[in-house]
């Protein structure tokens, strides 16, 4: 019989203290179809506070030798997974997250605002604007003419449209934004990091 | 009448290439995932790129256009607290800043005290700030 693993690298397990093979991720089993692996219990959550567990692998292949010591497995992902228990399961508490939207929404407009008003004072781009009329039409004038400052600000909106790919509920493409990317990046360089504190935690590295 | 045109594609050219450099810079740093996920509002990253593309209009604008917002102190001082939440958030994001701390503790080989020299660090940029307004002699006016 040969069973074929494909664990997630992050669980999330609420109230109940018992860790079964199937909560951790997709389970094959060839052979004899009518064993079941939804009873085959992996690990056992010792303290009844909130707490993230490193499991690795070999754990689960001990535990699983256990029961079907004929079997053959092979494990097609990662080699550790991350497991967080949670007592009680999170109430969402809807207002309180509207305040924190709103409060990172309005620090984002704010420092957008002041992040291009920085660039433009540092590149003197109104100075810049002028030379520009000034070469064309040969007349200097002290205020930037409105023939320069309506197409940059109509290039401004469509040059961020191109770049983050949609704005409201108008998109481009179906691909995920800079942001959505960056966001998968910094999710996962978090996973390795916590990954490598628990493994120096347990005496494996050091 | 030719040259209203191409001047009017210069100003519409640099408006696009302007505007994707700024944002491209404001992503690139990892800005609003952290303060996305600090916050565990994660679902609204479209929102507030729509939010930052608001802002960066405003203030791009500002420059050609004179506002005339309400004479509100408190709209003023909240206004100010998130320019500096936002400048604060950015002065840490950049890779310098993040990469100073680690090579600073390697070579120095220092393994306890970590969160009291962030600390530090956050109280002496708090200070230098106070400093360059409250201080003449920082900058031209």
């Amino acid at each position: 019989m040969e069973i074929y693993l494909h664990l997630d690298e992050k669980i999330q397990v609420v109230t109940k203290k018992i860790v079964f093979l199937s909560d951790l991720g997709e389970v094959f089993v060839t052979g004899k179809p009518n064993i079941s692996m939804q009873e085959l219990a992996v690990f056992c959550i010792a303290k009844d506070e909130d707490a993230t567990y490193l499991l690795s692998i070999v754990d689960i292949i001990k535990a699983i030798h256990q029961k079907y010591p004929n079997a053959t497995i092979h494990n097609l992902g990662g080699a550790a997974i991350l497991l967080e228990y949670h007592v009680k399961p999170k109430k969402t508490n809807k207002i309180f997250e509207l305040c924190k939207v709103a409060f990172v929404s309005l620090v984002l407009f704010t420092g957008a605002a002041t992040t291009i008003m920085c660039f433009q004072t540092d590149g003197q781009l109104p100075q810049i604007f002028l030379n520009y009329y000034e070469m064309f039409f040969g007349v200097t004038v002290t205020e930037v003419p409105a023939i320069l400052s309506i197409p940059y600000s109509i290039g401004l909106g469509v040059g961020v449209i191109l770049f983050f790919n949609h704005f409201s509920k108008f998109s481009i493409t179906d691909d995920p934004t800079p942001i959505e990317i960056e966001m998968t990046t910094y999710e996962t360089d978090a996973n390795a990091c916590i990954m490598d504190n628990l493994a120096s935690k347990k005496g494996k590295k050091p | 009448m030719m040259k209203s045109i191409v001047l009017a594609f210069a100003g519409f050219a640099s408006g696009a290439i302007v505007s994707a450099g700024v944002f491209a810079f404001i992503a690139a740093i990892g800005l609003v995932p952290r303060m996305a996920f600090r916050s565990k509002t994660k679902n609204y990253i479209r929102f507030y790129e729509d939010v930052i593309v608001l802002g960066g209009l405003f203030g791009a604008v500002a420059s050609f256009v004179s506002y005339h917002l309400p004479a509100i102190p408190l709209l003023v001082a909240v206004f100010a607290i998130c320019i500096g939440t936002f400048i604060g958030v950015l002065a840490v994001s950049l890779s310098e800043v993040l990469n100073v701390m680690p090579i600073l503790f390697r070579r120095t080989h220092l393994t306890i005290g970590l969160p009291y020299l962030l600390l530090a660090f956050t109280i002496g940029k708090m200070f230098g700030s106070l400093l360059y307004f409250l201080q003449g002699g920082f900058f031209i006016p």
